[in-house]
């Protein structure tokens, strides 16, 4: 693959995880938001191997792998169960309408991609749409997560904010150290395991995977 | 191996292994409770030598510069050690009273100690690592840990503070490592992609060569990503619901230590980006932020009814005043800045001792319930009034001093107006608390003969904190003098 192919295929990939991002916003069903990330994860690890492939990093293949089996089959499979068990795969109900929110997104990314791509946030790869993707996908995460009342929403949104981080840590830099990879890819997986083990005790106390019924605390 | 190498090592592999202990050999509960105390002793110990140490000889490197403690190293691991301390001494009578009155079951309470012990290791590594990565992993261990503490209890009010804490917290940590990412892609074409790219003291010799636009948006993202774990506002509802919600000695270490830990990173690569961005661009982040929390507590702290809840936004209102501090700079505002961070860790641990003490007697958090302390509790309400007068900033205590060297540096520094804000919202806030804690002492109608005592340890490790504030503010000795000014040359450029 010559230079300008790697550019293309990275830039393509991560416009396409922009666009599940923006239809993580649109979908209403858990089961839906959880393959979409799945699916998400695996073009992030399509990313990691492109650059793999391209510059010869053999930590990037480490990395493609763990984003694979973690992000893309693991934590997606762990969120299955989850609902399946809670019988919870009502629809998730939103802050805002849909239309709204579909809209929001869109204008937000497309101005975040525009904006972002001038020269100092060119990626080593020559992928000038990469970095300003990334960013695009954590504000698209954290819109998920702001205007969809449901455990599993607020889990997905999170792991949309994290996906558009290691694309950044991907193509920026070709990832972080790889000691601080695992250290912070150890971190975000407790993290993710402890909201399971919440989202099971919210089930079991509330009943429901909804986080309108945490309105106890006020004021 | 160094001196500080040793010592850092023994406390946090001290701490850990009393975790494990606590958590798994079969032994009774009081030596559950006694192997966290020997851990927490072992961890001041080892932090006392540190500052031996860096008081003596300067900063220090240990672990192939994975580890650098400096003078505001030394002084947030101090402050872990000798509240984390206090905080398992306090535990004590504590959780024997939750247990007595079957709100925690005696297992939980063994995993309650090993979680305090493993919530003081992840804070303690936050000050005295030098790489930035590392500092990321060791404060995103510190939500989950404290996360489950918060939920100890098991409650509905627990686990909603707790959910929140959790989302909240790793979203806005997610927030500051993709700030730590953005400083490494800065680094990268001067240092390279080894690790050492990511450590302070390598970053800090070339900030100015470090690409001004990147280090802006990465200072953005830090700010509101360690900002949220700080409790600024507007990034800090998680604060009251999980320091209300999380058992006394654990709101203490919350609200006294975490907060700051939260805070080093934040300053450091504060100084990164004034470096290489230039202007009043970190100054103006900074003062923004703070005033910003500082305003939004005290409509909340004026309304409040939970006296956990009050002291939860007092934090919001202080790390606005000690960020506020940091961004009007220069040596005078700069030091009172660090000065506050030290009152306010102090300060507050003791009020969440004596407060946590008074909400177990009376059963209740609500402020009117809690009427007529000073007839029914004289030692607790006593105890918790000094602590109040020292939160609200008066002499002698020491937030007066930080809170007048902040307003003397605001006129030195020609941010005379921003300073005056600030004032006129530190007197309201602690106008709200005054009113709020004296009609709590002397208000109400009941009789003397409803004598709800507070345990002699709560009351002890209330007011050790309190003096040790006080002497640290008004008498400190030269090194202690000495250390708080180089930490407070390490937050100014």
């Amino acid at each position: 693959m010559n230079a300008t192919t790697v550019a293309d295929t990275v830039n393509t990939l991560a416009i396409g995880m922009v666009v599940i991002g923006v239809l993580l916003v649109w979908t209403r069903w858990p089961n839906h938001a959880v393959a979409l990330v799945a699916l998400q994860s695996i073009l992030l690890a399509t990313v990691g191997l492109v650059t793999a492939i391209h510059t010869h990093h053999d930590q990037l293949y480490v990395g493609a792998g763990l984003v694979l089996g973690v992000k893309g089959a693991a934590l997606p499979a762990l969120m299955a169960v989850l609902i399946r068990r809670a019988r919870a795969n009502g629809e998730m109900p939103s802050a805002v309408p849909r239309a709204l929110g579909i809209g929001a997104a869109v204008v937000v990314s497309l101005a975040t991609i525009e904006t972002f791509s001038g020269d100092p946030f060119q990626t080593a790869l020559g992928a000038t749409r990469a970095l300003p993707a990334a960013l695009a996908l954590i504000l698209l995460g954290l819109q998920v997560m702001m205007t969809r009342h449901h455990v599993v929403a607020q889990i997905t949104g999170f792991l949309v904010i994290e996906n558009g981080m290691a694309l950044a840590a991907l193509t920026a830099t070709y990832g972080m150290p790889l000691v601080i990879e695992f250290g912070v890819l150890l971190d975000l997986l407790l993290a993710v395991m402890v909201a399971f083990v919440y989202s099971r005790r919210i089930h079991e106390v509330h009943g429901d995977l909804l986080t309108t019924v945490l309105r106890e605390l006020r004021g | 191996m160094t001196l500080v190498a040793v010592c850092v090592a023994t406390a946090i592999v001290s701490l850990l292994c009393g975790s494990v202990l606590a958590l798994s050999a079969p032994v009774e509960r009081r030596l559950t409770w006694a192997i966290a105390a020997v851990s927490g002793t072992v961890m001041l110990v080892a932090a006392a030598l540190i500052t031996i140490d860096v008081s003596r000889n300067g900063p220090a490197f240990a672990f192939n510069d994975w580890v650098y403690v400096d003078a505001l190293g030394v002084i947030v691991a101090d402050l872990v050690a000798v509240v984390g301390l206090l905080a398992i001494v306090n535990s004590l009578p504590y959780i024997e009273h939750e247990i007595g009155r079957g709100e925690i079951s005696p297992r939980r309470a063994r995993q309650y100690y090993a979680l305090v012990l493993a919530f003081l290791a992840t804070m303690f590594a936050v000050p005295v690592l030098n790489n930035l990565g590392g500092v990321w992993i060791a404060v995103e261990a510190t939500t989950i840990v404290s996360a489950l503490l918060v939920s100890i209890h098991g409650d509905k009010a627990g686990l909603e503070a707790a959910w929140k804490y959790l989302i909240l917290g790793s979203v806005g940590i997610a927030f500051a490592l993709f700030g730590t990412m953005m400083t490494f892609y800065a680094a990268e074409p001067i240092l390279g992609d080894s690790s050492k790219a990511l450590n302070w003291t390598t970053l800090r010799l070339v900030a100015d060569q470090l690409n001004p636009e990147v280090m802006r948006l990465a200072f953005v993202f830090i700010l509101v990503g360690y900002g949220t774990k700080a409790g600024l506002a507007p990034m800090h509802t998680w604060l009251p619901d999980a320091h209300s919600q999380a058992p006394s000695p654990v709101s203490a270490l919350l609200s006294g230590v975490l907060l700051k830990c939260a805070l080093v990173p934040l300053l450091r690569i504060g100084v990164l980006a004034d470096l290489s961005v230039g202007g009043a661009f970190r100054d103006n982040a900074l003062m923004t932020f703070g005033i910003i929390s500082i305003g939004v507590a005290v409509p909340f702290i004026l309304v409040q009814g939970d006296l956990k809840r009050m002291l939860a936004y007092h934090s919001v209102e202080h790390m606005g005043i000690i960020v506020l501090a940091a961004g009007i700079g220069g040596p005078v505002a700069s030091y009172a800045a660090i000065l506050h961070l030290v009152a306010h860790s102090l300060t507050k641990s003791s009020l969440f001792f004596s407060g946590g003490a008074i909400v177990q007697a009376y059963h209740s958090r609500r402020l009117h319930r809690l009427q007529g302390l000073i007839r029914r509790t004289p030692a607790g309400a006593a105890v918790l009034l000094i602590g109040v007068f020292g939160l609200a900033g008066f002499p002698p205590f020491a937030m007066f001093v930080s809170e007048f060297g902040l307003i003397s540096g605001a006129f030195g520094e020609d941010r005379a107006v921003i300073g005056v804000a600030g004032l006129i919202l530190i007197v309201l806030a602690a106008a709200a608390l005054l009113y709020h804690a004296i009609d709590t002492a002397y208000g109400g109608r009941v009789s003397g003969s409803e004598r709800r005592p507070i345990p002699r340890t709560a009351v002890v490790t209330a007011l050790v904190p309190l003096l040790l504030a006080t002497w640290v503010a008004f008498a400190p000795p030269a090194p202690v003098r000495h250390m708080l000014r180089d930490a407070a040359a390490v937050v100014q450029v």
